[in-house]
């Protein structure tokens, strides 16, 4: 060791761990730094309840609207609209989100209370992407990209048939994508 | 015979001279360490993905939610936690468009919206607005930047 050689080639090989060492710090302060910005904006459950509120408002839809007076009522279901053979098309035309919709998925059920029978009807926003999202969303799989999560909420509603008011339960299934 | 004078550190040959090339070099690293890390912090500093991300999100909310209202509907939108005059807005096949003014290859930070196929949007691109005018009626939805700017 006392060869002044040596020494050298020592000291240049200890150089070898400390620049590893430094390299592994340096890493582990990006990483550190990276960590604590935000890099993600969860706006899921407030697409879910804007769009429950775009169907329920809109005079286009399944809400009853009262041409005199251009005014809708939300809160009343007219059953003619809900049962329309293109209630889903005026529902896909009124919140469009292009021809391959893979934004939102959701699912009406309408329940009408003052009946004994079991007397309900469903119709579907963008139903196959319902479908499969709520797949997704029933199992689980909500977090990190190529899940989904599922929001339902329930109303009372009042169903108008042929001017005839009836007591009715309104389910909505809205399936939102991670993205 | 021992050398005199001021270079005798630097020319002896028992002098220290590999601890000096050692401090050197080690104080040579650490300034490049420094200026490494100082530039990665001013890089994530001055990145705007997460500003975009935000603003179009929150303005295909808004859109969204101009839809749901009733009546006719007028709003101004301002932010004073981004600056929107930084961006380009642009609406179009029902998305939300936000990319820096004034670049090109920059990331397009994208949001979807949904559009009422009864009231549409009829404007164009908004370049470096400080506010954005959302205007909707039956008929159609207007997008535009503030008049009084010039």
């Amino acid at each position: 060791m006392k060869n002044k050689r040596a020494i050298t080639t020592f000291e240049i090989l200890m150089w070898v761990p400390r620049i590893l060492f430094l390299v592994v710090v340096m890493f582990t302060v990006m990483i550190l730094i990276r960590s604590y910005v935000a890099t993600t904006i969860d706006t899921s459950e407030l697409e879910a309840n804007i769009f429950i509120s775009r169907i329920l408002y809109s005079p286009n839809s399944i809400s009853y609207f009262d041409s005199d007076i251009g005014r809708t009522y939300q809160g009343v279901i007219d059953i003619n609209k809900f049962k329309s053979q293109t209630a889903d098309k005026f529902l896909e035309r009124s919140v469009y989100y292009g021809d391959n919709n893979k934004e939102i998925g959701a699912k009406f059920l309408l329940r009408d209370l003052s009946s004994n029978e079991n007397n309900e009807v469903t119709i579907y926003y963008n139903e196959d992407f319902f479908r499969e999202q709520k797949k997704l969303a029933d199992s689980g799989f909500t977090r990190g990209p190529g899940g989904a999560r599922g929001y339902s909420k329930k109303y009372d509603v009042i169903i108008s048939k042929d001017n005839i008011l009836n007591r009715g339960v309104l389910a909505i299934d809205v399936v939102v994508p991670n993205s | 015979m021992k050398k005199r004078g001021n270079n005798v550190h630097f020319f002896a040959r028992k002098a220290q001279m590999n601890e000096i090339y050692h401090i050197l070099i080690q104080i040579l690293i650490a300034v490049m360490t420094y200026i490494i890390l100082q530039n990665y912090i001013d890089s994530v500093a001055k990145d705007t993905l997460f500003e975009k991300s935000y603003l179009s999100k929150d303005i295909g909310l808004l859109i969204n939610a101009l839809y749901a209202g009733s009546g006719d509907v007028e709003y101004t939108y301002v932010n004073d936690k981004a600056e929107l005059n930084k961006f380009n807005f642009g609406f179009n096949e029902q998305k939300v468009s936000i990319v820096e003014s004034g670049s090109a290859g920059k990331i397009v930070s994208e949001q979807p919206y949904g559009e009422d196929l009864n009231s549409r949007y009829s404007g164009q691109k908004i370049y470096s607005p400080s506010q954005i005018i959302f205007s909707r009626t039956k008929e159609r939805l207007q997008i535009s930047r503030n008049s009084n700017e010039k």
